[in-house]
Parts: structure tokens; C-alpha cells; sequence
């Protein structure tokens, strides 16, 4: 009896063991179940959009009558700031620019303002533009080719100018040299190299890739265009980066040593004053070869935009801007006073 | 006569008519990939026979400051400065400031 009895409790216990593992198992289970729930619903919100009513999500940007770096940075500036600050708004998934009333548009300024719907476009968002209902203008915008990144164009195949080239993190060398032979083919008639003006290129993609982009998940990106003016036998390029710009990456190398305008800061970064962040030597020359191809005649009317400086280095004046540009624009032309 | 050296790279057939930027991760025909490819064995032969590397820079697309710069001051590195301007020549016609140039990155690496 004492053996049966004991078995019978053996049993019991093995049964109790059993039915705990098997509650903890289920207890297990339903936690993992309330935790997958949770994990769908999060995944549920995220994939919902975040806005419903699409009058807020789209944002229209109305470009004034004249959009030109040559003959009001302020005002290219400032569109490009707000712009800018609204991009960095989740809520907002549509960019509309537009264009209806432009009369007087520039290089330069289309130049900054594509590198912008780019950027747009590079993070999920729409980009749409209301094309000038002036003719001169509408026809200036078909020259420079602005119009072949938007959709339902056909681009020009004879076209010379190239509107723009873009880099994503790297150094894109080969392809600045037939930008550079067609140039030097219309400036002096002879499809032939300009090694000054490939090392100025390589230096300033250079710069853009391996300091503009403090925060290094950005995609790094940078834009080249030029625009031919075959009857002046005159090129004009463009290059720019939407990154912290060169005075403000200074200012993070250096911290607080700095005491000096920005101002101070840019002209003197171009005579080689604040190099390497490794401090070695030999490196950091990228802005002291920019401006002595200026120095060499290499190219003409070379003008740095970055954060709120403008600095020309035809008249060697810096100006101080109202309106800080988040990056660094350059621009220059070649013709045939150049060497 | 015309005596040839038989110790001799040209950048634009040898190596790239369009040479790059400084590193690897800066995209192709790097100044490092350079030294890796061509300059570094270029120059330990001509050393093991006692001559001199002649290192021709025309006829490419043009050079960034710092593919050169990486390029020698790695040499320099791993041959030590005296040994490389004692053995090495460099041949720039269509930009004969690089020749001074490429001298300085040699003097001034560390």
C-alpha cells in the first residue's frame, strides 16, 4: 500500500511539474502573442500616413519674379532656407515651386534650386513645378535643360549644357572630363583637356564628399552644371553641395579657438590658414589650389556662397549674408581670357 | 643616343588617363591605389638595382593635390625620405609645377 501510495504521489508531482511547464509555456506564449500585437499596431501607425488632409501635407513655394544668384542672393537664399527648414517637417511629403510668375532666372540659381528638389525627392517626397508663364523665361529654362528632370520631357540629345551632374559619396572624375572638353571646345574651338580645371573639379567633389556632411548617415551629395554661351565663347559652371558649408565645418574643427568673423574665417581658409582635421602636413590644399587656378587665370569671377558669406574673389570682397545658406555653392567661367 | 631608362611608370598609360582623389573610399584610381598598384613595386625594383624611378605624370586628365600627396608620402613612408629623392625622378612637362610640388609632399612627410 505504501509503495502504490507512493508511486500514486510520484505521479502526482510529475503531473504538477508537467501542468507547471505547460502554464509557463502558455504564459510565454501569451506574452510573445501581446508583444507581437503591440509590435503590428506600432507597425500598423508607421505605415499609416501621417497626415490625412493632403492641404497640409503639401507645401507650395511660390518663386518670385526674379530668382537669380547675380542679381539677388538674399532672395534666392531665403526661398532655399525655408525650404529647407519645411523639408526637415515629416508632415510635409509634397514640394510644389512655383514658377508661374519668374521673369529673370540664372544658373546659379537654378543650380541651387535643383541640387534642392534632389535633395526633396532623395528623401521620399514629392516634387512638382508650375513652369513660367513667361516665354523668355519658359524658353531660358528649356536652354539650361532644368526642365528634363520633371516628368513628361523629352530631353534635348544636342544639347551642350549640362544642367547637372550629381555625386553620391564619391569622387566622380571620369565623368568631369567630357564636361571639361566640351567646354574647352567652345571657349577656344579645340575639344581638348584642362588639367587645372579637372584638379579644381577633384578638389571641390573632394571637399563635398569627405568634409561638407558632418552627419555621416546623410547622403553626400554635390551637383555640377554648366551652361554654354556658344555666340560669347563663354562657360559658365556651377558647383554645389547642401551640406554644413565650409565656415560652419571650420568652426566645429577648430571649437572655440576660433575668434573671427565668418567672414575672416572663409577668406583666409582659401590661403590655407585652417588645413587637415588629421593636422598632418601635406593635406587640406583642396582650398588653396581653388584659388590659385583663380590666381593663375585658370578660371574667371569665381564666387564662394557658404552659410552666410559671399565671397568674391574678382574684387576680393566678403559679404555678409542675411540669409545663411546650409552648404556651399561656387561659380566661375571660362572663356577665352582664361589660361 | 637616346638612353632609356628601363625604370619607368607613366601614371596615364600605367596606371589612369584619369586619376582620382586620395583614398580607396574615395572612389577609383585613388592616389592609394596608385602606390599599391604601381608605385610602390616601380620603385623597390629600381632600389634593388640601384637606380633611379622615373615617374612620368603627363598626358593624363589632370591631378587632385592629394593623389599625389598619398601616393609619395606613402612611399616615403615605407622607404624612407633620403632613399626616395635619391632614387626618384619626376617628369612633368605640361605642369612643370608638380615637379616641386611632388618634391615638397616628399620633404615635408612624416
Amino acid at each position: 500500500m505504501a509503495r502504490r501510495n507512493k508511486s500514486k504521489g510520484r505521479i502526482k508531482i510529475i503531473q504538477l511539474k508537467a501542468l507547471k511547464n505547460d502554464r509557463k509555456f502558455k504564459r510565454y506564449t501569451k506574452n510573445q502573442n501581446r508583444f507581437h500585437r503591440r509590435r503590428l499596431k506600432k507597425d500598423k501607425r508607421a505605415r499609416a500616413p501621417q497626415d490625412a488632409n493632403p492641404a497640409i501635407s503639401i507645401q507650395t513655394i511660390k518663386i518670385p519674379e526674379t530668382f537669380s544668384i547675380s542679381l539677388d542672393v538674399e532672395i534666392v537664399l531665403s526661398i532655399i532656407y525655408n525650404t529647407k527648414k519645411l523639408i526637415e517637417n515629416k508632415r510635409f511629403r509634397q514640394f510644389n515651386f512655383d514658377l508661374s510668375k519668374t521673369i529673370v532666372f540664372d544658373d546659379g540659381a537654378a543650380t541651387i534650386l535643383l541640387a534642392l528638389c534632389y535633395d526633396i525627392h532623395n528623401q521620399n517626397k514629392k516634387v512638382m513645378v508650375k513652369w513660367p508663364n513667361d516665354s523668355e523665361a519658359k524658353k531660358y529654362i528649356d536652354q539650361i535643360g532644368f526642365r528634363k528632370f520633371f516628368q513628361g520631357y523629352i530631353p534635348d540629345r544636342d544639347s551642350l549644357n549640362e544642367t547637372l551632374k550629381k555625386g553620391k559619396s564619391t569622387i566622380l572624375q571620369r565623368d568631369t572630363v567630357p564636361i571639361i572638353h566640351r567646354a574647352m571646345k567652345t571657349v577656344f574651338g579645340q575639344d581638348k583637356k584642362n588639367q587645372s580645371l579637372q584638379g579644381m573639379l577633384i578638389e571641390l567633389m573632394t571637399n563635398s564628399v569627405n568634409h561638407a556632411y558632418l552627419n555621416t548617415r546623410r547622403e553626400k551629395t554635390w551637383y555640377i552644371s554648366t551652361r554654354h554661351d556658344t555666340q560669347n565663347k563663354k562657360v559658365e559652371f556651377c558647383f554645389v553641395d547642401n551640406g554644413e558649408g565650409n565656415t560652419n565645418t571650420i568652426y566645429v574643427r577648430m571649437g572655440k579657438r576660433l575668434l573671427m568673423t565668418r567672414e575672416e574665417i572663409l577668406a583666409r581658409a582659401f590661403d590655407g590658414e585652417f588645413r587637415s582635421r588629421t593636422r598632418e602636413k601635406n593635406r587640406g590644399r583642396g582650398l588653396i589650389v581653388i584659388k590659385n587656378n583663380f590666381k593663375k587665370m585658370t578660371v574667371r569671377q569665381l564666387k564662394v556662397i557658404t552659410n552666410d558669406v559671399l565671397l568674391d574673389f574678382e574684387t576680393g570682397e566678403t559679404i555678409k549674408l542675411k540669409t545663411p545658406f546650409s552648404g556651399t555653392f561656387y561659380s566661375w567661367i571660362l572663356d577665352q581670357t582664361c589660361k | 643616343m637616346q638612353v632609356v631608362n628601363k625604370h619607368s611608370i607613366k601614371v596615364s598609360t600605367d596606371f589612369s588617363p584619369t586619376p582620382g582623389a586620395r583614398v580607396y573610399e574615395d572612389g577609383d584610381d585613388s592616389g592609394q591605389e596608385f602606390y599599391d598598384r604601381c608605385l610602390k613595386a616601380a620603385f623597390q625594383a629600381a632600389l634593388d638595382e640601384n637606380e633611379t624611378l622615373v615617374v612620368d605624370l603627363d598626358d593624363t586628365e589632370g591631378y587632385a593635390t592629394s593623389f599625389l600627396d598619398e601616393a609619395f608620402v606613402r612611399l616615403v613612408r615605407d622607404f624612407g625620405k633620403d632613399i626616395v629623392l635619391d632614387h626618384i625622378e619626376i617628369i612633368s612637362f605640361e605642369e612643370p609645377d608638380w615637379i616641386e610640388e611632388v618634391k615638397s609632399y616628399i620633404n615635408e612627410a612624416e
